[in-house]
């Protein structure tokens, strides 16, 4: 230790306490192959960043933007259409009372979204199915109310803009969802792996579908419509 | 510098302080056999090296000017531009299918739409009696005036697409795992702000379609059992789509709305550098 100059007025200022093995958990993989961001990176982004730009010139000499005529409260076009993402809304809309299909769905959607990384082990499938859930449930809203009217008519009546039956299904789907997952049919971790993404495409492709059905397939009384009619 | 004495006069001191730069003698040197010209590469390298020496450059870029590696690897962290990247990053993290750039196309599309918006708004009047007006003086009588609604139009449209293919991919690699859950849910909420963003600047052509678009919308919070109607009676400001709304509409697309993104886009960059890599997979 004679070599190390000590700045110090003591002979030294700390000792060695042991060594532990591995590398630092935090730190990252020394062996890995690195570049430095600038300019690999740097780069890239502006290149990235540039033939987005020009994307989208190209795109706006090429196509306008829709400008309607001037917005008269008076005159409600039919249908009256909402922008392109919320269409799954508000085709939900077409099955299901305004306050589910609006409000609850939607609301619910973003919360179970934020809760997705917080699942653990075969739970993970658990907030994926429950999204399924919450977009497939409201669309047999009508039917179930429909059922419920035959029984209780009133009943039916008082509770049809709370969405009463979808509210049930959604809570009956979720014990369901939650007895499933605990099943042993999950108990094999990749199999669980695997099942996630594809649950989350089926997700994301009804939702696209819903959207496309509203963009393309809705006419006047939100009718079935084929796009050459 | 030179042995010269300092001259006298503004001539004599500009023209001295010229034949002082490493430019102007390369020129003048007479040891190599042919004169040399501006278009040699000996030129170019000693005006850039005037350049990168002088006091303006000095005081504007941290350190000199990147040649070697090291210099690369500083620039990440002198750089208050650059210094959201790290020094180094991993070679195969640079390969377009790791992320297919959407995180920072989304940021792009940002930016653009921040861009276009604000000469938007040098037209644009956010009153009944004058928003369409200006809309279709916009697009026929300001010059570019198409393209630049266009562009603001069509990248508003790209945002929300490529925000949601962001999140698609960041969850079928699974970005979201540990350290990186907080991070997930700010994606949420930026992806929330996205949509209210296109959905406040959907009213604001006011035409047919953008009144109708927000009237739909607006019902659906008009439903919500017992507080419904004073829900949508804040939204729109009275009970209907009217002046108030479309001045409520428009505050929140151009200050509140993008003021709330950029803290939220900031805070998720931010979160991605400190967290590091979430090992998905």
């Amino acid at each position: 230790m004679a070599d190390i100059p000590s700045k110090g007025t003591g002979d030294k200022e700390f000792g060695l306490l042991g060594f532990i093995e591995g590398h630092p958990k935090n730190l990252p993989d020394p062996d890995a192959d690195r570049v430095s961001s600038y300019p690999h990176l740097v780069a890239r982004e502006f290149l990235a960043f540039g033939l987005m730009l020009a994307a989208l010139l190209v795109f706006s000499f090429l196509f306008d933007a829709p400008l309607e005529e001037l917005a008269n409260p008076g005159k409600t076009p039919n249908p009256a259409k909402a922008p392109w993402y919320f269409l799954s809304l508000q085709e939900m809309l077409h099955y299901a009372p305004p306050f589910i299909s609006g409000v609850v769905i939607p609301g619910l959607i973003v919360i179970v979204m934020c809760t997705v990384p917080y699942w653990r082990g075969r739970f993970v499938l658990f907030p994926i199915m429950f999204l399924l859930a919450l977009i497939l449930v409201p669309l047999t809203d009508g039917i179930i109310w429909a059922g419920i009217h035959a029984v209780a008519p009133s009943f039916a009546d008082a509770t049809r803009s709370y969405g009463f039956p979808t509210m049930v299904m959604l809570v009956i789907s979720a014990l369901v969802l939650g007895k499933f997952v605990l099943s042993s049919a999950f108990d094999d971790e990749a199999k669980v792996e695997k099942l996630r993404n594809k649950l989350f495409l089926t997700f994301v492709g009804i939702l696209f579908i819903l959207v496309m059905i509203g963009q393309f397939f809705r006419g006047p009384e939100w009718r079935w419509v084929w796009p050459w009619q | 510098m030179s042995d010269e004495p300092i001259e006298r006069g503004l001539w004599k001191r500009i023209g001295q302080a010229f034949r002082t730069t490493n430019a102007s003698k390369y020129l003048n040197s007479t040891d190599s056999e042919a004169r040399p010209s501006m278009m040699s590469k000996g030129f170019r390298e000693a005006l850039r090296k005037d350049i990168v020496r002088s006091t303006p450059w000095k005081s504007v870029f941290a350190g000199p000017y990147p040649q070697t590696p090291k210099d690369n690897s500083e620039i990440a962290i002198s750089s208050f531009w650059l210094h959201i990247h790290p020094a180094f990053i991993r070679r195969e993290t640079l390969k377009f299918g790791v992320t297919y750039g959407l995180g920072g196309l989304a940021c792009g599309l940002f930016m653009v739409l921040a861009v276009t918006g604000i000469m938007e708004m040098f037209y644009y009047v956010p009153a009944t009696d004058h928003a369409y007006k200006d809309m279709v003086d916009l697009q026929h009588v300001v010059s570019l005036g198409k393209i630049l609604r266009n562009m603001h139009r069509w990248s508003a449209h790209a945002m929300v697409v490529v925000v949601s293919m962001h999140m698609l991919r960041v969850f079928l690699q699974k970005g979201y795992k540990a350290p990186r859950q907080l991070n997930w849910v700010v994606g949420v909420i930026l992806l929330c702000l996205t949509m209210g963003l296109s959905f406040t600047g959907y009213l604001l052509p006011w035409d047919q379609l953008a009144l109708w678009a927000v009237t739909v919308g607006t019902n659906m919070a008009g439903s919500i059992p017992f507080i419904g109607s004073k829900v949508r009676y804040i939204l729109l400001g009275g009970p209907n789509v009217d002046q108030a709304t479309l001045i409520r509409f428009f505050v929140l697309h151009v200050v509140v709305l993008p003021l709330v993104i950029s803290l939220f886009m900031v805070y998720h960059f931010w979160r991605v550098r400190k967290d590091g890599f979430s090992g998905g997979k």
